[in-house]
C-alpha cells in the first residue's frame, strides 16, 4: 500500500479503480472575519486564513491550551480519511484570488492557544505531535487572532528538533506595524548553525519585550504540503502533480488541511480553489 | 467503470462517448472577480423565470440540452476526461451544476426578503454536502456598499442557519452577473435551501438579485495561448475525472484575468467537453 506505480496506475485510481476512492473538493474563502471585513494584508508577509469565512467555515480562535487539529476540527478543509490502510496522495491543487500572492496548503498538526503579546515571561506550549511525527519538514508560526501591540520587539521559540534535541530558535520580529495585525502569521525560525531539518514539538515561546498589547496569539505546528502561486488578480494558479510524477505529496490520515497566504498586495483577497486526492 | 491504463485513456480521448458543446459569451469588466454566466447570451440566456423550481438540463440557460447531457448508452453518469476550448479572456472557467436559485430581491429593502424563496429542494446532491451558495446580480444594484446575509437550512436539516455577512453593492460588487460567494455558518458542512435574504442598508438602486445553490465540478484554466487542449495530464484542468449527473444544469462561473483582453469587447469560451459514459 502507498505507491502509485506509474501514470497508468494513477489514471486507473483517479477514475475510481483499484480502490483509488478519488475525492475532489472545492473550497472558497472570502475576506470576511466574523461578518466584518478582514484586516488588510501586508505585501510579502504570511497570513493565516484560519479565521476567514467561507466554505468550509472559519475556524474558531483557539482557546487556552493545546489541541491536536484533525480533519474533524471546525475550520479544516474537507478531507476523507483513506480506507483499507491506503495512503492519500494530492494529485491537483488550484486556486484563483482577487489579488496576487502565493497560497500554501498545509496540515495543521496542533495548536497552542491563548498566547499573549505583552508578556516577557516564558509562555509554555505543550502540544503533542500526532502526524509527521519525525518532525522533518515541519514549521512553526505564531498566528495572530487579535491584534497585538505597536511596540516592535522580537520573539523566539524553544523546540525539539527531528532528533529530539532541545534547541533555542533564532529571534524574529514581532509587534509594531506589519508584525501585529490580525491574521498575520509570524514564522518562527529554527536555531542558527545547527542545520535542523524540522520540528517535533515547540516547548515555549518568549518575547524579548512587551508589544504593550496582549492581543491573542496561537502557536501552530504545521506540515507544508503544496504551494500555488497566483501571479495577479484572476490569474490561474495551479499545481498538477500528475505531470510531476513521482513527486506526489502524501496527505496523512486525519490531516487538518489549512491555508496560509503570502500576499503580494495590501488588499485582503477572496479565494476559490480546489484539490483532488487519490488513494493508493 | 474505471479507465484501466494510459493506453485506454489515450484511446478514449481520441474517441470519447460524446463531445458536449460549450459556448458562452458575455461582457466582463472586472479582473479577478467572479461572474455568473448563466444569464449570458449563448447558448440560451437563463432568466429569472425558473425561480422556485429545481433546475435541470432543460432549464433555459443550461449549457447543455437534455438531448446531449442525458444521452448515455449505459445509463451511467457522464465522466469528463478532457476538453478542447478556445477562450478570449484568460482566467478560470469553473463548470458547475446549478441546483436552485432565486430572483427578485430588492437592493433598497432592508427588511427580510423572501421573494422567490425558499429555494426549491435540491434535485441533485440532495444531502447538501459540497453544495455552495452565492449571491447573483440579475440587474445592476446600487453603488452604496452594504452587507448581505442569507438564512438557510444546513446539510443536517437544521433550519435558521445564518451566513456571516458579506459585502455586496458598490464598485466591483454591483454589476450584472457579478457573483459573490456566501460563507457557511461556523461548523456547517453544506446547504440544502435558502429561506431569507437580508441587506444592511439600501444600496440606492433596487436592481434585482438572488441566491444560487450550486455544485462545482471542474475548473478550466484558460491560458494566454487562447486555444487549449486539456485533459487529466495537461495541467490546465482541475477536478480529476468529474462526473456530470443526469439532468445537470451546467453553467460557468468565470474569474477573468484581464477584462480588456478580448478584441471583440466580450468574453467568449467556445469548445467541447470530452465525456465518457462509464
Amino acid at each position: 500500500m502507498g505507491n502509485i506505480n506509474d501514470l497508468s496506475d494513477l489514471i486507473n485510481r483517479s477514475s475510481g479503480g483499484s480502490s483509488g476512492n478519488p475525492q475532489t473538493v472545492f473550497f472558497h474563502k472570502t475576506n470576511r472575519i466574523g461578518g466584518g471585513a478582514a484586516d488588510a494584508t501586508i505585501a510579502g508577509r504570511a497570513h493565516s486564513l484560519w479565521l476567514y469565512e467561507g466554505y468550509p467555515t472559519s475556524g474558531p480562535t483557539p482557546p487556552v491550551g493545546s489541541f491536536v487539529n484533525t480533519n474533524q476540527t471546525t475550520g479544516s478543509l474537507f478531507f476523507n480519511n483513506p480506507s483499507n490502510n491506503n495512503e492519500s496522495h494530492l494529485i491537483q491543487f488550484f486556486t484563483t484570488s482577487t489579488f496576487g500572492g502565493t497560497l500554501l496548503l498545509y496540515d495543521r498538526l496542533y495548536v497552542d492557544g491563548g498566547l499573549t503579546g505583552n508578556s516577557t515571561a516564558v509562555q509554555d506550549t505543550s502540544g503533542v505531535i500526532t502526524r509527521n511525527v519525525t518532525g522533518i519538514g515541519n514549521i512553526a508560526f505564531l498566528e495572530i487572532n487579535t491584534t497585538i501591540g505597536t511596540t516592535a520587539t522580537t520573539v523566539r521559540m524553544v523546540y525539539q528538533n527531528e532528533s529530539g534535541l532541545t534547541r533555542t530558535g533564532a529571534l524574529v520580529a514581532i509587534g509594531g506595524t506589519n508584525n501585529r495585525e490580525r491574521t498575520r502569521a509570524i514564522l518562527l525560525p529554527t536555531a542558527t548553525g545547527f542545520n535542523d531539518k524540522g520540528i517535533k514539538n515547540v516547548l515555549s515561546i518568549s518575547l524579548t519585550a512587551s508589544t504593550t498589547t496582549a492581543g491573542n496569539m496561537s502557536l501552530v505546528l504545521a506540515k507544508p504540503i503544496a504551494y500555488v502561486a497566483v501571479a495577479t488578480a484572476g490569474a490561474p494558479g495551479g499545481r498538477d502533480f500528475v505531470v510531476g510524477l513521482p513527486g506526489i505529496p502524501k496527505i496523512e490520515p486525519s490531516s487538518c488541511l489549512s491555508l496560509l497566504w503570502f500576499a503580494n498586495s495590501t488588499s485582503s483577497s477572496d479565494y476559490f480553489g480546489g484539490y483532488s486526492i487519490v488513494e493508493a | 467503470m474505471p479507465i484501466e491504463n494510459l493506453s485506454e485513456f489515450k484511446s478514449l480521448l481520441e474517441n470519447p462517448t460524446k463531445f458536449l458543446p460549450v459556448f458562452q459569451t458575455t461582457t466582463i469588466t472586472l479582473q479577478g472577480r467572479m461572474f455568473d454566466l448563466f444569464s449570458a447570451n449563448l447558448p440560451t440566456a437563463g432568466s429569472t423565470a425558473s425561480t422556485g423550481i429545481p433546475l435541470n438540463s432543460g432549464t433555459a440557460g443550461s449549457i447543455n440540452s437534455p438531448q446531449t447531457v442525458n444521452y448515455s448508452l449505459t445509463g451511467n453518469d457522464f465522466t469528463i476526461i478532457g476538453s478542447e476550448v478556445n477562450i478570449s479572456t484568460p482566467g478560470y472557467w469553473i463548470l458547475c451544476d446549478r441546483l436552485a436559485h432565486s430572483a427578485g430581491a430588492n437592493a433598497t429593502t432592508i427588511t427580510d426578503q423572501t421573494v422567490g424563496l425558499p429555494t426549491a429542494s435540491l434535485p441533485r446532491y440532495t444531502n447538501g454536502i459540497g453544495v455552495m451558495m452565492g449571491i447573483t446580480v440579475w440587474t445592476a444594484i446600487g453603488s452604496t456598499i452594504t452587507a448581505c446575509r442569507a438564512t438557510y437550512t444546513n446539510s443536517n436539516d437544521v433550519t435558521g442557519r445564518l451566513t456571516p455577512d458579506i459585502q455586496i453593492a458598490g464598485a466591483s460588487y454591483n454589476t450584472v452577473r457579478r457573483f459573490m460567494l456566501l460563507p457557511l455558518q461556523q461548523g456547517d458542512l453544506g446547504v440544502k435551501s435558502v429561506q431569507i435574504l437580508k441587506i444592511g442598508t439600501s444600496t440606492t438602486t433596487a436592481g434585482n438579485f438572488g441566491v444560487v445553490l450550486f455544485k462545482p465540478l471542474y475548473a478550466l484554466c484558460g491560458n494566454l495561448d487562447y486555444n487549449s487542449t486539456n485533459d487529466f495530464i495537461s495541467s490546465k484542468t482541475f477536478g480529476g475525472f468529474p462526473q456530470i449527473h443526469k439532468n445537470a444544469c451546467l453553467f460557468l462561473l468565470h474569474v477573468p484575468l484581464s477584462p480588456g483582453f478580448s478584441t471583440q469587447g466580450v468574453t467568449t469560451l467556445n469548445g467541447l467537453l470530452k465525456v465518457i459514459d462509464y
